[in-house]
């Protein structure tokens, strides 16, 4: 089976180290903070509800790019 | 989505998805984790995460973002089908401020479990409790979102055909989809 982005120049898979990337920059630019920052405060409960500041989740939401 | 492969599972899930999303915008659409089945949700956005153009509308920007479970299923299901996990479709003004937000993360951190709606600052409400409220609604498909858009909002479809895209998309994930309302305790089912 050919994968879809082989077949469609608009679609993009990335590789683990891209993902990382652009947590990384959805981080900085919606956090000011890097994605590692994000990532441990996110766990450890800081943030709270999720949903109570929109770039929250908007970061959030990215994670499992860096899984 | 079912397929007989991993693979083919993903693609027929990525496909549709792709081609409702082509009628209101050209952004690519960034996959992540892929096309295997993992005890890990794997993602979808668009325009490297952040909100994208709508076109012929200037004011109103959209963002896309999906996590999902690539399973095996039995039956006509199977063997191996995609599985949504979360989504978030917000429509933001020109500031890319919040305006309207549909949201269903029932595996994040805090928060509630429930597919529900918030109306950011944008959409001006004026009353701070809306703003912060969790608004229950059902399953929300983004042929939903990609609708409003287009008749509520102003957005120029990019082709003449698209009632008939999100028509077609839409109904073949209605069939396809495992749950509606307001959502199951496990959400790789």
């Amino acid at each position: 089976m050919t994968p879809i982005a082989e077949t469609n120049g608009r679609v993009r898979v990335l590789t683990h180290e891209e993902g990382c990337a652009l947590f990384d920059r959805a981080a900085r630019r919606y956090m000011n903070m890097s994605g590692e920052e994000f990532i441990r405060k996110y766990e450890a409960g800081e943030f709270g509800d999720p949903d109570k500041d929109p770039n929250v989740i908007r970061v959030a939401m990215l994670i499992p790019f860096t899984t | 989505m079912a397929g007989r492969t991993e693979a083919e599972a993903v693609n027929n899930f990525l496909m549709p998805l792709h081609k409702a999303v082509d009628c209101v915008t050209n952004a690519v659409l960034d996959v992540g984790g892929g096309y295997h089945s993992s005890d890990k949700p794997h993602m979808l956005t668009f325009g490297d995460g952040g909100s994208v153009k709508l076109s012929g509308n200037p004011y109103l920007r959209l963002s896309i973002m999906q996590w999902y479970y690539v399973v095996e299923a039995a039956g006509a299901r199977g063997p191996w089908r995609v599985s949504t996990a979360s989504y978030y479709y917000t429509l933001h003004d020109s500031d890319d401020a919040e305006m309207i937000s549909y949201h269903w993360h029932p595996e994040s951190r805090g928060g509630v479990a429930y597919p529900h709606l918030h109306l950011g600052k944008a959409a001006k409400v004026g009353r701070n409790d809306l703003i912060d409220a969790h608004i229950p609604t059902g399953r929300i498909a983004i042929e939903d979102v990609l609708r409003l858009a287009l008749t509520a909002f102003g957005v120029k479809p990019r082709r003449d055909d698209w009632q008939e895209i999100l028509d077609q998309t839409q109904a073949s994930y209605e069939e396809w989809r495992t749950w509606a309302g307001s959502g199951p305790a496990n959400p790789k089912t």
